[in-house]
């Protein structure tokens, strides 16, 4: 993992990703996009020149690197710092401070499956991209079908599911996961690996499923953060018997640690 | 041909402890500094002053345990650390390494626990100087229980003093009735510099769900909105007591650090504002710098208490 940087990135782009005011902000930022691995995020200043109101970072997963040089993040619009971030016109430059924390450690080889919950699409389409060209499937479930940003572009299976069955199957993500892992030959699960992301209900879900089948989960936790970078201890929790931070030891953890 | 203006002198002392230039890191705001290391220049800075450091190792309070409020934020940490031993042996060896001031924050549950503390820090390689916590707003025992009596706080400064021959300074919480009472008897324990203040009790609820938006419903407020508070804070001590204040609070930039000078403090500490921009205390630092050079100034010494009133 290498060391964090802190820059001064511009806006490229802010663009909605799905009817229900969830947007992706595009950003230059040349030394954090080349470091950055599926899993890690960033801290971002809520407005360019120093806002003293709202007063702290934000934590965001990195949702794609396009390109060498530029970053995408993903969010929904629901309180003053990341309205004032949709609101900014390319040109703006915002204060980012990254790639942090601990990202998703997949194996060399054998069958993946990512997880998404909502906005856990975010850190999960990164790894989709890194792992292209391998046998990976997205499982990606939300509340409606407004609610889910698209995956075009992304080169894997992707299956649905929403609450209201308005696309994909109806019924939770984690019944996506099960029919996979039933699926799945004994053979084959020492080798699986499984990606979630999204509300902590169905992170637990997934890890009683991934454990109960013998296969090797990861789950990307969020908290609410002040510094990211391990020293407020703001986001310590106890995982594995032991507090850890979310920020420095996550925000990827070992499924079994998280849910034993 | 004229000379370029000297460099304004930046060196402090507070009592014993002398430092190169009056900006300092908050107590729980900075980890073990090594957190930093490669965001910030660390040895530019004047002090490190560590998280709170406590005999045994605390787990902390249950989440959230951070929450974002007008100009500032509420925490509720809870002291988590790893405990006297742990520190020792895996927190000093980098911050003895650095070129700054160690300042270690020490804090206990009984006057005996600071003065163990005191006295087991006394022995310790690049520890330069103790401040002691009795203002903690978030755990239940010791903390700002000692800290919101002038007899109780006078007695563990004087504990400590008497533990140890490194230089003491002793922080202070803005949460009671007479902060001048309480800081004339701390400063009366011969301590080294009082610093001012820690965070004020605060709460914020979510309306939605009816409940506290802090795990421990209750937390410390810090940032922005507190300044006006810390700086009166300074003022009205520094005015009262012999001993050198340090000026904590709503310190994001240059002209707050210049403000909290004026009202008193000798030195300042940077907190929350690292949590927005990791070098915010080294931005702090050039700007003061500047801004004395502008007032043609040749030492920070020289602005302390000109505020006229």
């Amino acid at each position: 993992m290498s060391a964090p940087v802190q820059i001064q990135a511009e806006v490229l782009l802010v663009e909605p990703r799905a009817r229900q005011r969830i947007v992706c902000l595009r950003l230059h930022a040349p030394a954090v996009a080349r470091a950055a691995r599926p899993g890690q995020f960033v801290m971002l200043a809520p407005g360019p020149a120093e806002p003293l109101d709202p007063f702290l970072n934000r934590p965001f997963s990195i949702h794609r690197v396009p390109d060498e040089d530029s970053l995408e993040l993903l969010f929904a619009v629901v309180g003053r710092g990341t309205a004032r971030l949709a609101a900014q016109p390319p040109g703006a430059t915002l204060r980012l401070l990254g790639p942090l924390g601990r990202g998703f450690d997949p194996p060399a080889e054998g069958p993946v499956w990512l997880l998404a919950g909502g906005l856990g699409i975010a850190p999960l389409r990164f790894l989709g991209e890194r792992l292209a060209g391998r046998p990976v499937r997205l499982l990606y479930g939300a509340g409606t079908a407004e609610a889910l940003v698209s995956t075009a572009g992304l080169a894997c299976r992707v299956e649905l599911a929403t609450d209201d069955g308005t696309a994909g199957r109806r019924g939770p993500a984690t019944e996506l996961l099960a029919a996979a892992l039933a699926e799945l030959p004994e053979a084959e699960r020492a080798r699986a690996y499984v990606a979630a992301c999204g509300p902590e209900p169905m992170l637990a879900a997934a890890a009683g499923l991934c454990r109960r089948a013998g296969v090797r989960a990861e789950v990307s936790l969020e908290a609410h953060m002040a510094c990211g970078t391990g020293a407020c201890m703001g986001c310590a929790r106890p995982i594995g018997g032991r507090p850890q931070r979310v920020c420095a030891e996550g925000p990827v953890f070992d499924a079994r640690e998280v849910y034993p | 041909m004229s000379q370029p203006p000297a460099r304004p002198d930046m060196r402090v002392t507070l009592g014993r402890l002398a430092l190169e230039n009056p900006v300092m890191v908050a107590s729980g705001t900075f980890g073990w500094a090594h957190e930093y290391q490669g965001l910030v220049r660390l040895d530019a800075l004047g002090a490190v002053v560590t998280k709170g450091v406590s005999l045994a190792p605390r787990l902390g309070n249950p989440q959230p345990r951070i929450a974002e409020t007008p100009a500032g934020m509420l925490n509720s940490i809870g002291l988590q650390n790893p405990g006297l031993e742990a520190f020792v042996a895996e927190k000093m060896p980098f911050l003895r390494g650095l070129r700054t001031a160690v300042v270690v924050n020490i804090l206990g549950d009984t006057v005996e626990e600071y003065a163990r503390l005191a006295a087991a820090l006394d022995g310790v390689d690049g520890v330069d100087a103790l401040e002691v916590n009795i203002s903690c707003p978030n755990v239940r025992a010791g903390g700002i229980a000692f800290g919101s009596d002038a007899g109780a706080a006078a007695e563990v400064a004087a504990a400590v003093r008497a533990a140890t021959r490194l230089p003491v300074l002793v922080k202070l919480s803005p949460n009671v009735t007479d902060l001048v009472a309480i800081a004339s008897r701390v400063a009366a324990a011969g301590v080294d510099g009082l610093v001012l203040i820690n965070t004020l009790r605060g709460m914020a609820i979510d309306v939605w769900t009816g409940r506290p938006r802090l795990g421990n419903a209750i937390g410390g407020l810090s940032g922005p909105a507190i300044r006006p508070v810390a700086v009166r804070a300074v003022f009205e001590v520094s005015r009262a007591v012999e001993v050198p204040v340090v000026g904590c609070g709503g310190i994001t930039g240059w002209a707050d650090a210049a403000e909290h000078v004026r009202a008193g403090a000798t030195a300042v500490q940077v907190g929350s504002a690292t949590f927005r921009d990791p070098a915010a205390a080294l931005g702090v630092l050039e700007g003061l710098e500047r801004f004395l050079g502008e007032l043609g100034l040749g030492s920070c010494r020289e602005l302390v208490g000109t505020v006229q009133v």
